[in-house]
């Protein structure tokens, strides 16, 4: 004779009495917790990921404005005037903007001013070369690699000399370095000029101090822009794509409300059965823990394949057309960073958000049960 | 130990059509001890399951109490109710199995949340599904038992966890000479090993059969006054 003999086998048995509608139960629950993993996921990782890499960067960066909007800075002279504001420890001028490709995908080109910055990526490219980003798609062509750049004057095609790859990181994800004669080239720069200027300070907590300062240093309208300004543009700019996206999930809620009442508005059949254990000597608290043992043997594998799947979506192989569905992110997604208490707590907030209201309806009949009669039950009474 | 279990002026109403109350029971007074077999006996209609399921908790009167050893279970809370049934056993006349479930499952299910060692479940288990000849259908489905099949794993379900007190509708329904033999020695030997044994039944092969110490007639929901035996 094989049969159940403890409380939690026969809560399993009482769910392989009726698998269709368990298992429905779970792919509606996994796949609810899986959208909206993804979703919290993806918008917690991009804002780590911004915080790390805006993190390691200039505590400001400062760049000349007009009517028109942004213009070039003159290189030495912003850099001079930089550094006569008190607490400035560095200010370097940049060389950046965003291009087009051939392909018409829109890449940041990224000119290399000091050849020591790029250490760790290798040699510094030469004129006519480009180290490009993994994101980058290259010019389809035989031979040697080729990348080419519709610049201000024309088109320029470069050789690139190295492809990084994944693990270099989401700020290099799209980025094509270029000597920086011929990024000023293809930006459209003057000899002396620069796109911003980067300013380090000696103490961070002074950012918002300093950027006053900056800004009446510098005798043209300037606009400066803090570390924590930057991070926290980064975060609002995702968090707002993806809030956006969570109205997507109400299928899947009103899906999940569904299972709530069906769940609490038992059959007749599940009634008297109740009243039948009741009336066999089971107390409430064993029909309470069978109810709560049946509900989490369902539906903790299937938050917990849910997270999974979303962790899959959003740091695994397949994490580019969730971050382009989600936030439309151009070509292949970036490598993304998440502290593993930003994850626990996106997955503990999915978790409870599904999981307690569930257990609260699949508990309710048996709570309700407590003080009616078996008999009444039996007759499928109120429960 | 020994323990009484007593009716006084027990009562049972219902609403009946157009909402007026329609009397199950009225006026019940009995008193019987653990050891001993008490039957209720009527006809169809006279209350007998309605008194049974009172006196096992599963059902409070509208009017007088139902005492164990001079406690008054049916002023018990819900808990102390729940407490209560896990003395009793259980026979329902329509034997209540769970279809989809098997016969030594059905038979198990009262001893799920006893706290038992597995193999003591077991060994219950196995030996009241022997001791009612229904071994061999142990791993069927009830869906596919005939009528005196249902009962007698109705009645191994009542009697699985020894209980002190055994309330037994209709137990020799559907049975046959043999079967009914053994359900009577099932209820003997529980009445020998201290088990208060109440039954309600229209069989006069139960009553014949010398199984009972007292025979209470109800008459629609009152005692017959003079015909006990």
């Amino acid at each position: 004779m094989k049969a159940p003999l403890g409380l939690f086998a026969w809560a399993c048995r009482q769910i392989a009495r009726q698998p269709g509608t368990a298992l429905l139960t779970g792919i509606t629950i996994c796949a609810l917790v899986t959208a909206s993993a993804t979703v919290l996921l993806l918008e917690a990782a991009f804002a780590a990921t911004a915080r790390e890499l805006l993190g390691a960067g200039p505590s400001h960066v400062v760049r000349a404005v007009d009517a028109t909007g942004w213009r070039p800075l003159i290189a030495g002279t912003a850099a001079e005037t930089a550094r006569t504001v008190v607490g400035v420890t560095a200010a370097r001028p940049r060389l950046w903007g965003v291009v087009r490709s051939a392909g018409g995908a829109a890449v940041t080109a990224l000119g290399v001013v000091d050849p020591a910055e790029f250490a760790t990526l290798g040699q510094a490219p030469q004129q006519g070369q480009a180290i490009v980003g993994p994101g980058v798609a290259l010019d389809a062509a035989d031979g040697a690699p080729r990348l080419t750049l519709v610049a201000a004057g024309g088109s320029r095609t470069f050789v690139v000399t190295t492809q990084l790859d994944a693990a270099s990181g989401l700020a290099l994800h799209d980025a094509v370095l270029l000597h920086a004669d011929d990024a000023r080239t293809v930006l459209g720069l003057g000899p002396e000029q620069a796109s911003d200027l980067a300013v380090w300070v000696y103490h961070d907590a002074e950012q918002a101090a300093v950027a006053q300062e900056l800004a009446a240093a510098f005798a043209g309208a300037v606009r400066v822009t803090t570390r924590t300004e930057a991070i926290g543009a980064a975060i609002a700019g995702f968090a707002r794509e993806g809030s956006l996206r969570l109205l997507l999930l109400v299928p899947a809620t009103l899906a999940l409300c569904l299972l709530l009442v069906v769940a609490v508005r038992r059959g007749r059949s599940a009634r008297r059965e109740l009243g039948l254990y009741k009336a066999l000597g089971w107390s409430t608290g064993d029909l309470v823990r069978l109810q709560l043992y049946g509900a989490l043997a369902v539906s903790v594998p299937a938050v917990l394949l849910g997270l999974a799947g979303a962790g899959w979506l959003v740091f695994g192989p397949a994490r580019s057309w969730p971050a382009q569905w989600l936030f439309a992110w151009p070509g292949r997604a970036p490598v993304l960073v998440l502290t593993p208490a930003a994850g626990l707590q996106v997955a503990f907030g999915v978790a409870s958000t599904v999981l307690v209201p569930w257990l609260c309806a699949t508990l309710l009949p048996a709570l309700r049960s407590a003080t009616v009669d078996p008999q009444d039950l039996l007759r499928g009474g109120r429960a | 130990m020994s323990s009484v279990l007593e009716c006084r002026q027990v009562a049972v109403q219902r609403a009946g059509a157009g909402g007026a109350p329609r009397h199950l029971l009225d006026g019940i007074d009995l008193r019987a001890e653990s050891g001993t077999v008490l039957a209720l006996v009527g006809a169809t209609g006279a209350g007998k399951t309605t008194l049974l399921h009172t006196l096992a908790g599963l059902l409070r009167p509208s009017a007088g109490e139902v005492l164990v050893d001079g406690e008054a279970i049916s002023r018990w809370t819900s808990a102390h109710r729940d407490l209560w049934r896990r003395r009793v056993g259980i026979l329902f006349q329509g034997a209540e199995l769970i279809d989809d479930l098997s016969v030594a499952e059905n038979v198990l299910a009262p001893l799920v949340p006893r706290q038992m060692p597995a193999a003591q479940k077991h060994d219950a288990c196995a030996d009241t599904l022997t001791a009612l000849d229904l071994a061999p259908l142990a791993a069927r489905p009830a869906s596919d038992l005939s009528g005196g099949e249902r009962q007698r794993v109705a009645l191994a379900r009542a009697l699985v966890g020894a209980p002190a007190f055994l309330f037994a509708d209709e137990p020799s329904a559907h049975q046959d000479d043999a079967h009914l033999a053994l359900v009577v020695g099932q209820l003997a030997a529980a009445r020998d090993r201290g088990a208060l044994v109440v039954l309600a039944t229209h069989d006069p092969r139960l009553l014949d059969a010398g199984l009972c110490d007292q025979v209470v007639r109800l008459v629609a929901g009152r005692r017959a006054a003079g015909a006990d035996a």
